[in-house]
């Protein structure tokens, strides 16, 4: 295994290829080489490169992909422009973790499934694509409710990309097959498992992201909610978006979390909200339309209640918080 | 393979070997033989493992050592100074809010953090910063009333 620290983005790119992986902070990739889940043989160190800044112009918010969690969390552009980031950020984790973590890490980062990452465990088809999934065949892990397939119910891991989905965010990536960049709706970069779990997104892990951009709107207002077993284990979120004119709902964003293979955009509940006055967003309707696509299996059934409640709640921290821009 | 690396540990220069996919725990204990910092859970939950990065907490078991090359490294064995205790320890001492000691390298590197921000944080702000760091042994009252005791020393220090 190779060390490289990269020096330009040309240089970390001239690295990638399909033994390769890049290192954002590591927290998350160190656990998964100590445990042999990962084993790389060369390992792209991208700290030094000038991807730690973050930028507003014209509307938009750029962060980039190495700028730590913690960073993010305290900056002040961020706190008044993106302050639904900030809310997320402070509820993740511990602070020595967001110290290290970088923002492409968090959103890069491989499931959190148990059995993923215990290497005692044989059957895993996101290791070894059909070897069988321990966790359908009887864990009492409940793996996830929506966007899971036969093969797979793992649970994706970023809280931010919640976040960052319910904002419509961009990223910025760079592939080594060519040299200019391309950019890609957050919410695109994330697959569900299908018939191969391997990998849990649509680009390759030779991609390189740079950054993500966020555009920022006075009229928009934001909630998140989450429900976690121990302070550092997500069980449930939910990040929602809505834009508001004279008390009227014109556009909404649900997105869920912790209980789903992907960032998950609750479409049905959406359309119930736009063209609602503000005061009746918050309806058994709309919280039981999330519902709509979840798979559940015994072991997951119990996290139906669990999804409607972080709706119910982000909905209403949106509601009360346009309340309060309005006082 | 394994990779030279320059380490700087409590402002002192380590040069060692290392295969990349060592975390720092490991290559300060077993390859610097600086014992202080402690391994509990390995898994980024318990906070045993804390050492300061460039002066902010980070967790040495999922840290991974190459990505530490330049930074300033500081681990228990740099607190004291001299043949003095940190007021830090003295006061986790004196209000014997170190029982087994497993916890305490961690917490106490996280305080000096946060007293170095922060001189005079609230109980919240203390509660906060330590939100990390589990302890078994004291239920926590004790390391609070340190962490006030010695932010107080530090501040008639600084006047
Ligand atoms: C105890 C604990 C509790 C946690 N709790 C939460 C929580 O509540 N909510 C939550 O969302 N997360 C949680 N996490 C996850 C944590 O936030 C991640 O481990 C961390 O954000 C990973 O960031 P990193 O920079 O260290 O990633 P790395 O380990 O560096 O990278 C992760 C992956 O992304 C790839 N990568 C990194 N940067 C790039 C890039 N720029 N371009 C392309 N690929 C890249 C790497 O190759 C790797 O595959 C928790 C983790 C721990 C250990
Ligand atoms: S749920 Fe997916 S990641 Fe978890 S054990 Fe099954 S196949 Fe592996
Ligand atoms: S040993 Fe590092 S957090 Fe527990
Ligand atoms: S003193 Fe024993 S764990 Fe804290």
């Amino acid at each position: 295994m190779q060390w490289v620290r990269a020096q330009s983005i040309a240089e970390a790119l001239s690295h990638a290829g399909p033994t390769s992986r890049y290192v954002g902070g590591g927290l998350s990739l160190s656990l998964l080489l100590q445990r042999g889940i990962e084993q790389p043989e060369t390992l792209i160190d991208l700290s030094a490169l000038p991807l730690r800044q973050i930028e507003g112009r014209q509307g938009l918010l750029r962060i980039g992909s190495q700028v730590r969690l913690a960073e993010l969390s305290a900056h002040p552009m961020v706190q008044s422009l993106a302050p639904l980031l900030t809310d997320i950020v402070r509820q993740l984790a511990t602070p020595a973790l967001r110290n290290q973590a970088t923002v492409g890490g968090e959103l890069l980062e491989r499931t959190r499934c148990p059995l993923f990452r215990d290497p005692s465990n044989p059957r895993c088809n996101k290791r070894t694509v059909g070897s069988g999934c321990a966790v359908i065949d009887g864990s009492e892990h409940p793996g996830a409710l929506f966007g899971t397939s036969a093969s797979c119910v793992a649970a994706s891991a970023s809280e931010l990309a919640i976040g960052l989905c319910a904002m419509s965010a961009e990223v910025t990536l760079y592939s080594p097959e060519g040299t200019t960049e391309r950019s890609l709706p957050l919410l695109a970069l994330y697959r569900s498992p299908g018939s191969d779990p391997s990998t849990e997104l649509t680009i390759e892990r030779t991609e390189l992201l740079t950054s993500v951009t966020v555009p920022v709107a006075t009229q928009q207002v934001f909630g998140y909610a989450r429900l976690a077993e121990s302070p550092l284990v997500p069980l449930a979120s939910c990040a929602v978006m809505l834009s508001v004119r004279d008390q009227v709902v014109v556009d909404a964003k649900v997105i869920l979390g912790g209980l789903t293979a992907k960032p998950w955009r609750a479409e049905r509940c959406e359309p119930l909200i736009i063209g609602q006055p503000l005061a009746s967003v918050l309806s058994d309707r709309v919280v039981n339309a999330a519902l709509d696509g979840a798979q559940p299996r015994p072991a997951s059934r119990p996290l139906r209640s669990l999804a409607q409640q972080v709706v119910r709640e982000a909905l209403r921290r949106a509601v009360e918080k346009h309340a309060a821009h309005r006082r | 393979m394994k990779q030279p690396i320059s380490l700087i540990v409590n402002g002192e220069r380590y040069d060692t070997l290392c295969q990349p996919n060592l975390t720092l725990l490991e290559v300060l204990r077993e390859n610097l033989q600086l014992t202080g910092t402690k391994h509990g859970c390995e898994l980024g939950e318990c906070g045993a493992c804390a050492v300061l990065l460039d002066g902010e907490p980070v967790l040495s078991c999922l840290v991974l050592a190459m990505e530490c090359a330049g930074q300033q490294i500081t681990t228990v064995e740099g607190l004291a100074r001299g043949a003095e205790l940190h007021p830090l320890q003295a006061a986790f001492a004196d209000h014997g809010a170190a029982q087994c000691g497993y916890c305490t390298p961690g917490i106490l590197l996280t305080a000096k953090a946060l007293l170095e921000r922060n001189p005079c944080p609230s109980r919240s702000e203390v509660r906060e910063a330590l939100s990390g760091n589990l302890c078994r042994c004291t239920g926590y009252l004790q390391i609070l009333d340190a962490v006030d005791a010695a932010a107080q020393v530090l501040r008639e220090e600084q006047r």
